[in-house]
């Protein structure tokens, strides 16, 4: 069976193909994108994506003084989005764990103790995790109205040097 | 059977029969791993944009632009290296580009402490996370890639022209 060669070994033989798939990978991705049923942007402000997307979601930011005094007034509900093992090794005291890839199962468990209007604050580990975002939005859309994004997260709770509890 | 064993095994010009073969073998095996690997991206490139923003090394603008292109890159010279034997050298330039980009990657972010997923084979955020072996298999893969090129180049490559 003979099949062609365009490689003859110089250049022009590897740069032509090598340009083509550069090219229909573009296109493809190109019209793949387009045409999915929730495109992702061509371009999006990542570093500013979760201010962006919880005032879209109507969830107010926290930042940490404000966190603080949220667990010490001790009226919020709060949520670890992270996994149960970050939960585990240490997480903001009284906080619940409610993974964010597990919200369905968990959130069944806690749901009876909530009522829509409910004062909520989620975290995550910083300021680049968005599970807290998720969760958030989640939360949402199961009607509760009061819900506050501690944007930096854990990290910046024990950068700080305050307590953290450990255990589920 | 033999047709498609005789189309899956031509191109490759240089070395023995032991090394054409291994060449062969090589590029299944590598187009194998990046078609592996673009999937789970293609289906998912929220994911794998969140992926690549936390390795902070492409400013903000070019974050999506990156999450939509390269799985398609990837998905598509995994099956040409595989499937079209007369275009392995070139497809396998791009995968050795790749690897070498996705390894400086790796490198700067193991250099700045950065406790984050590889997003190599997963857009899960709970994939492997980043470390010397995450870079041993680049450089693997990276050395099965070059015996693809060689293999399948002129008698002149690396020889001088």
């Amino acid at each position: 069976m003979s099949l062609p060669r365009s490689n003859t070994g110089g250049n022009a033989g590897v740069l032509l193909p090598m340009t083509l798939m550069i090219t229909v990978a573009a296109l493809a991705a190109g019209g793949v994108n387009a045409n999915r049923e929730t495109p992702l942007p061509w371009f999006e402000a990542w570093s500013e994506r979760v201010e962006e997307k919880s005032a879209e979601l109507g969830v107010r930011i926290a930042e940490l003084p404000e966190a603080e005094q949220i667990v010490d007034d001790g009226i919020h509900f709060i949520f670890d989005a992270r996994s149960t093992d970050y939960f585990e090794a240490g997480h903001l005291p009284m906080a619940m764990s409610l993974p964010e890839t597990e919200f369905d199962e968990k959130f069944l468990e806690i749901a009876p103790m909530l009522i829509p209007e409910q004062e909520i604050m989620v975290y995550c580990s910083g300021a680049d995790c968005d599970e807290s975002l998720q969760v958030s939005k989640y939360l949402v859309e199961q009607g509760f109205t009061n819900v506050v994004l501690f944007e930096s997260g854990y990290e910046s709770w024990v950068e700080a040097g305050l307590p953290v509890e450990e255990g589920l | 059977m033999k047709v498609i064993l005789d189309f899956l095994g031509a191109g490759p010009r240089n070395g023995n029969p032991w090394v054409r073969a291994a060449a062969i073998l090589s590029a299944i095996f590598v187009g194998y791993i990046f078609v592996r690997a673009a999937l789970p991206k293609i289906l998912d490139p929220l994911s794998f944009a969140k992926i690549i923003y936390h390795y902070k090394i492409l400013p903000d603008s070019l974050v999506n632009l990156a999450a939509i292109y390269l799985p398609w890159l990837e998905l598509l010279c995994g099956v040409v290296v595989i499937l079209v034997p007369w275009w392995r050298a070139a497809s396998g330039w791009l995968i050795a580009a790749m690897l070498v980009v996705f390894a400086a990657g790796m490198v700067s972010v193991l250099a700045r402490g950065l406790d984050i997923t590889c997003g190599c084979f997963s857009t899960s955020g709970e994939g492997e996370t980043i470390s010397g072996m995450n870079i041993a298999r680049n450089t693997a893969l990276l050395a099965c890639t070059f015996l693809v090129i060689w293999a399948h180049s002129g008698k002149r490559f690396l020889v001088g022209r």
